[in-house]
């Protein structure tokens, strides 16, 4: 009998991933190791791909989703499984819209792939120092983000000129923040940046000498001057560190990127505009500039 | 900025932009499609489109000394043409032969006063004219400086990637891909001495297909003391398609009408030229470490004077067909091969007395292997060789050693051999004057050579000063000179006159702040002649000993920019020693504001050429000083 109690009060968390794609199972890996490397053997992990949530499993302390895939199915269970819901590696329009979708209340927050307008101003300004205006090219996703990077980008000294594609379509649009811009940021929306569009938007703005900014490391390899991400390693212990404070009582975190981040390079492009650019040296002027959020 | 497309690829340097990709797969095996954003935006993979072949080679990777002139540099000179504009580059001295209506710019010493020795290419094509002694003023002439994305100046001969031609240097015009300059634009200029230039441009398309109409006129009564008066009136057409994911074409054609005016020594002579051509670039992407272009060009010209009784009038065309393959082998060795054919044929009774159609075939095979066997060092070996239907065989080999000593810093030290062939006019001329032969070519001539080494250097001083540096001898060998065999006798066109050009030159560019920029160029150069020249033709007086040009180039409020530019020159003559111009002093201020209407951005500015006054820009025996005078003018453009 004790060993069952003593067995029942050992915290069950289960992870939910899209499904069972390599990154996901990175990411859900991650963050089993980190809590199971600090507090080992205090969790029961149930990690599950969508497709297969079992409900009759015990009824978890907490739910952690991988992906948006994950969070609508979790979304969509039954309302007598009321655990807080952490989502993680999907972006914050993502998690907004699965929470708004769902038709009972949940308690969530997530660790998201958007990065903080913040942080990219402060990349933006450590690269270029010279630049004075920021292009932003919106969709119909990104275009909720102009005011929190307008400002943000702003109090880096930065003038903005941001287009949205719905008005003029995408090819005045690209023309028209080329036209005066310095730099070119990149938020991600599938209508503006797709492996479609990527060709038109990197060699104009290769042609004026114009970098783009990008969100993944694939747009870096395309030919864009950096990229500034979380890798799913960084997000699982990024929700590791969540997942710990919650099982030491605290409640969830607010929605957030991770600390930690990446940046990408890309020497030829950077080379061939004449710029010679540090990974170190740009973290450094970044640090030395970030602004706390 | 540092953009100058591979020397080695010298096709690149035509420019139609990177603008194709390859289809990758997409690891994830999901299509992106418009829709709500999730985190496969992130996460999934995209095609390469900025590959190694694509992008230019950095200024410090340059087998050559390599000055850049971008669009921003060429609005604010206020140069209404291109050998205007080429004064800011080190090296170059910029003068009016004859009067205004000849602006002729020349790199280091000319010997001729025609622009012989340098090579102009606009998108790929050549613009040095056969027709006559040859040239390229006159096909400077026909560039409408608004279309320009940039200008790359290779300073010293570059015959190892150009052919024949580019004995001295060659001038690199890069226009706007069409998809640029979608859109409409108008700029007008008035000013003193009835100057009046107009220019409309209408483009349409998108990054599928974009295509571009370009309209411009140019005409002023030239000089106050001068009978030279021009007018210059052109349409060029440009088409930038993306045929598919790697194939783009690039259409360029254009037809240019010049009449014009001027002083010499044989009267007043009205002169007119004409120029069409048509140009077509196919360029494909084999993968993203090779590719190919294949180009044809067709080019017209002719030349009528009106006067009596020294007539120099003619007709050209010109075919070229070239195909170039480039490819990056491994991350140290990158290759550029291709080859080149042109047929050439002149039609004039007064310059070919008794045989008036001329024409020569030529073929040129050139490659370039670029390797890297260390981070900092690069090696670029090359050369080109040429079969002249008339002439026979020559070639130009290079070879560059840069070495990126610290970040910032990089030195090279090259050798290179360059030659330039005569023209059907110097092999096959039988011109009269009066009744009498004037030139009578025995077909003896043979190519001019010249040998250069050079040393450079190309650095951040600082922060915000950058320096380019190059020194070099240059060793000219028979230089094609005319010489009456007997007297009475035509002039023949012989090799002659070997003299060294030694110096150095350099630019120093300071950027205090993203509103101040400042040039200063310096050349020194001496003329060294071999103890078998003729006294006159290597006169060490025949280019100037120092020269200078200064540039500011500074943002006001209100959106208000200056522009002041002064150039210095020493003491030199053009074609007699007793025709010394004197040293003289330039400067000139450019004023100008930009403002919106609407959506329509407008700029509004005033040119003041010569504001401490005028100064004699040319002479020579026989015709009236050539003074060029103070002038104001004033523009306006809008661009919808």
């Amino acid at each position: 009998m004790t060993y069952g109690l003593a067995w029942a009060q050992k915290p069950a968390i289960w992870i939910v991933t899209t499904d069972s794609g390599p990154v996901y199972r990175e990411v859900a890996d991650t963050v089993r190791g980190e809590i199971d490397r600090v507090l080992p053997d205090a969790v029961q992990w149930v990690v599950v791909p969508a497709q297969q949530i079992d409900v009759s499993a015990p009824a978890p302390k907490m739910i952690i989703t991988v992906g948006s895939g994950a969070l609508a199915a979790v979304a969509a269970l039954p309302a007598d499984v009321t655990a807080p819901v952490l989502a993680t590696l999907l972006p914050r329009l993502a998690f907004d819209r699965e929470l708004g979708r769902a038709t009972k209340k949940l308690t969530a927050s997530a660790i998201v792939l958007d990065q903080p307008p913040v942080r990219q101003a402060a990349l933006i300004r450590a690269a270029l120092p010279g630049a004075r205006q920021v292009g932003l090219l919106l969709g119909p996703e990104s275009r909720q983000m102009l005011l929190p990077l307008r400002s943000a980008l702003q109090d880096y000294g930065f003038s903005v000129h941001a287009e949205d594609i719905g008005q003029r379509g995408m090819f005045a649009a690209l023309q028209g923040i080329l036209d005066d811009s310095d730099v070119v940021l990149a938020i991600a929306d599938p209508a503006v940046f797709n492996s479609e569009t990527i060709s038109a938007v990197l060699t104009a703005g290769y042609r004026r000498q114009v970098p783009l900014v990008a969100f993944s490391p694939a747009y870096v390899k395309a030919g864009s001057l950096l990229g500034l991400y979380a890798t799913p390693s960084q997000v699982g212990r990024a929700a590791a560190e969540a997942t710990r404070a919650m099982l030491a009582g605290a409640p969830l975190p607010i929605p957030a990127a991770p600390r930690e981040f990446s940046i990408d390079l890309n020497a030829a492009v950077a080379r061939s505009l004449g710029l010679s650019l540090r990974e170190d040296e740009m973290r450094r002027r970044m640090g030395a500039t970030e602004r706390k959020p | 900025m540092a953009l100058a497309y591979t020397l080695a690829m010298k096709t690149c340097l035509s420019c139609s932009a990177p603008g194709i990709f390859l289809a990758a797969c997409l690891a994830t095996g999901q299509v992106l499609a418009a829709g709500p954003v999730s985190e496969q935006d992130y996460l999934g993979e995209m095609p390469v489109v900025l590959s190694v072949t694509r992008l230019a080679q950095p200024l410090n990777e340059t087998p050559a000394a390599v000055t850049v002139l971008d669009r921003e540099l060429i609005r604010r000179s206020g140069a209404r043409d291109l050998a205007e504009l080429l004064r800011l580059v080190p090296g170059f001295i910029f003068t009016h032969i004859e009067g205004a209506v000849k602006p002729t710019a020349t790199y280091h010493a000319d010997y001729d006063s025609i622009t012989r020795h340098l090579d102009v290419y606009v998108d790929g094509r050549s613009v040095y004219s056969s027709l006559l002694v040859g040239t390229a003023s006159l096909g400077m002439m026909g560039i409408v400086l608004e279309d320009i994305e940039r200008i790359e100046v290779l300073r010293g001969s570059n015959s190892a990637a150009y052919g024949a031609n580019a004995f001295l240097g060659v001038v690199n015009v890069v226009t706007r891909h069409a998809a640029d300059t979608v859109g409409g634009m108008i700029s007008v200029s008035a000013g003193q001495g009835n100057l009046r230039d107009g220019v409309a441009r209408v483009g349409w398309g998108d990054s599928h297909a974009a295509f571009r109409l370009t309209a411009a006129s140019q005409a002023d009564d030239g000089f106050n003391k001068l009978a030279d008066s021009k007018r210059m009136q052109q349409l060029n057409f440009r088409g930038d398609l993306q045929l598919t994911g790697r194939d783009e074409l690039t259409l360029t054609a254009g037809h240019a009408a010049l009449d014009w005016n001027s002083d010499t020594e044989y009267g007043v002579m009205d002169q007119r030229w004409r120029n069409s051509h048509a140009r077509a670039e196919w360029t494909r992407t084999l993968d993203s470490a090779s590719q190919f272009k294949l180009s044809a060009t067709t080019d017209e010209e002719l030349y009528r004077d009106f006067y009596p009784l020294m007539r120099a009038d003619g007709v050209s065309r010109r075919v070229v067909l070239e195909g170039t393959y480039s490819f990056v082998a491994n991350p140290a060795w990158r290759f550029v091969w291709g080859t080149h054919y042109r047929h050439e044929q002149v039609h004039s009774v007064d310059l070919f007395a008794g045989h008036p159609d001329q024409s020569f075939a030529s073929w040129r095979l050139f490659g370039n292997a670029e390797w890297r066997p260390h981070a900092q060092w690069l090696v670029n070996m090359g050369g080109l060789w040429e079969r002249h239907s008339i002439i026979g065989s020559e070639s130009a080999p290079r070879l560059v050693v840069n070495f990126l000593a610290a970040p910032g810093h990089t030195l090279r030290v090259g050798a290179t051999s360059a030659y330039k062939l005569p023209t059907l006019f110097e092999l096959r001329s039988s011109w009269y004057l009066d009744g009498q032969p004037m030139i009578e070519a025995r077909g003896g001539a043979r190519s001019e050579r010249i040998d250069t080494t050079e040393i450079g250097y190309l650095g951040q001083l600082h922060p915000t000063l950058s320096l380019d540096f190059r020194g070099f001898v240059e060793k000219v060998k028979g230089l094609l000179r005319y010489s009456r065999p007997c007297s009475g006798c035509g002039n023949d066109v012989v090799n002659k006159d070997p003299n060294t050009q030694r110096g150095w030159e350099g630019q120093l560019r300071w950027q205090p702040s993203p509103d101040t920029q400042v040039f200063l160029n310096h050349t020194r150069l001496s003329l060294v002649p071999d103890a078998t020249s003729s006294a006159l033709n290597t006169d060490p007086y025949r280019a100037p000993r120092h020269f200078s040009s200064f540039v500011l180039m500074q943002r006001l409020p209100e959106n208000i920019d200056l522009s002041l530019i002064h150039t210095t020159t020493q003491s030199y003559f053009w074609v007699r020693k007793d025709d010394m111009l004197p040293a003289f002093r330039q400067t000139d201020l450019r004023l100008a504001k930009s403002f919106r209407l609407g959506t329509t951005r407008a700029e509004a500015a005033m040119f003041l050429r010569a504001i401490g006054g005028g100064h004699v820009d040319y002479v020579q025996r026989g015709l009236p000083e050539v003074y060029l005078d103070r002038r104001l003018h004033a523009s306006l453009r809008l661009d919808f």
